[in-house]
């Protein structure tokens, strides 16, 4: 299967990446969201600023987000400029990354009727090219906050490597999300170190073919 | 075709009423079709379609601040509603406010899930015979996971004298059905706002 990846950058493209994400959200976890407020206890979350397409003969199958700033890992997720630089210190490259400037993955969705064919994984990767966030231009980092099964099974699925902050709170927003035995953690990714260079050299726009991934 | 079922109390003065447009029929109306999934892509769209619906009509009110308010809560409730019940949230659901001489009637329309429906209307015959302030009550101390009448209709009931109705058209081929939602209150009530209760 060949999927299209382009970032979406008219006003249409913008709309049916935003109708597609509401329509999964809203029918897996009763989420609803609004570009200027939000509140996770009645359930309405904030756009992101930047979306990923992936096309198949022009019908939109899958698409993710970006938060460009404020993310939600800070806002929702209590992470610090000071937890940001203990898992840089870890890692030793305190120096080769500003952890003021921060983007977040997110919204990642794919529609009903295409699930099961390996589109998730593909497109987690490709949310991660330089050509789509821009961490080369702004030395940014990477974060994200997801279940620990959607972790090991979407995002290390795909061979990004990824560095836990902290666990994430606890919000009425995710109640059909997460559960006790499987919790949600704010997580950081080292553009470039922990991107596989497929993924972080990946072209955009650009038509490629879905390889499935197996499961670990 | 299959039989519509009603729940609770219905006026039933929509276009096929004989009374429609006779001296009985509705003064003014306003109807609106809308796709739910815009409202769920953008959620402030609801107050703001509220506030339109209720701003339009608290002009024929004395006190229209008051009258803007109370209708404004009324509209968002239901719209809420059927945002939320849609089944299909691509197909519109409409809404309409109808104003006679002595009252105000609002009514939503939209698809929703037949067990989901059945579900919703026990839940609206119930609140129209129970006692609401009891209900309310009921609510608080032990609300429901999912499914039946929310509270918001409770409130409606309790604070506003609300009559609540639904109407359910169940599809000819076991789809989803079509769910009407009516409410209607005496301008008297929405002038006095919350102080009838």
């Amino acid at each position: 299967m060949k999927l299209m990846l382009r970032r979406a950058e008219s006003r249409g493209d913008i709309l049916r990446c935003r109708q597609l994400i509401a329509e999964v959200y809203n029918r897996d976890y009763e989420v609803v969201f609004s570009e200027n407020e939000y509140d996770l206890a009645a359930k309405v979350e904030p756009w992101p600023h930047r979306f990923l397409m992936a096309l198949s003969a022009g019908e939109l199958v899958a698409a993710c987000g970006l938060y460009m700033r404020d993310t939600y890992v800070e806002r929702f997720g209590q992470v610090s400029d000071t937890d940001f630089r203990e898992v840089l210190r870890d890692a030793g490259v305190e120096d080769g990354y500003d952890v003021t400037r921060r983007r977040e993955f997110t919204k990642m969705s794919v529609r009903h009727s295409w699930r099961g064919r390996g589109i998730a994984p593909f497109l987690t990767g490709a949310g991660h090219s330089r050509n789509f966030t821009e961490v080369d231009a702004d030395r940014a980092i990477m974060v994200f906050c997801a279940k620990r099964s959607i972790i090991d099974n979407i995002f290390h699925r795909a061979g990004l490597h990824t560095r836990t902050i902290k666990p994430f709170p606890v919000y009425k927003v995710h109640e059909l999300y997460r559960t006790p035995t499987d919790p949600m953690e704010s997580r950081l990714i080292l553009p470039r170190l922990d991107v596989p260079e497929r993924w972080y050299e990946l072209s955009l726009p650009g038509e490629y073919e879905v390889e499935r991934i197996p499961r670990p | 075709m299959m039989t519509t079922r009603l729940y609770g109390t219905l006026a039933g003065m929509g276009p096929d009423s004989p009374h429609y447009h006779g001296a009985e029929g509705p003064l003014s109306e306003l109807s609106l079709s809308l796709v739910p999934l815009a409202i769920v892509a953008e959620w402030t769209r609801c107050g703001e379609t509220a506030d339109f619906v209720a701003r339009y009509f608290a002009h024929d009110f004395d006190d229209r601040e008051l009258a803007g308010n109370v209708l404004s809560t009324v509209v968002n409730e239901l719209l809420e509603n059927a945002v939320k019940f849609a089944s299909d949230k691509s197909i519109p659901a409409r809404l309409t406010v109808r104003e006679y001489a002595e009252r105000l009637c609002i009514v939503t329309r939209n698809v929703a899930a037949p067990g989901q429906a059945a579900a919703f209307g026990a839940a609206v015959s119930r609140l129209a015979e129970g006692d609401p302030e009891g209900m309310f009550a009921e609510r608080i101390a032990s609300p429901p996971e999912t499914g039946g009448a929310g509270i918001g209709l409770i409130i409606l009931r309790k604070d506003y004298g609300a009559r609540v109705g639904v109407r359910i058209t169940p599809s000819d081929d076991g789809g989803a059905d079509v769910v009407e939602v009516e409410v209607e209150i005496n301008n008297g009530d929405i002038e006095a706002g919350e102080s009838r209760a």
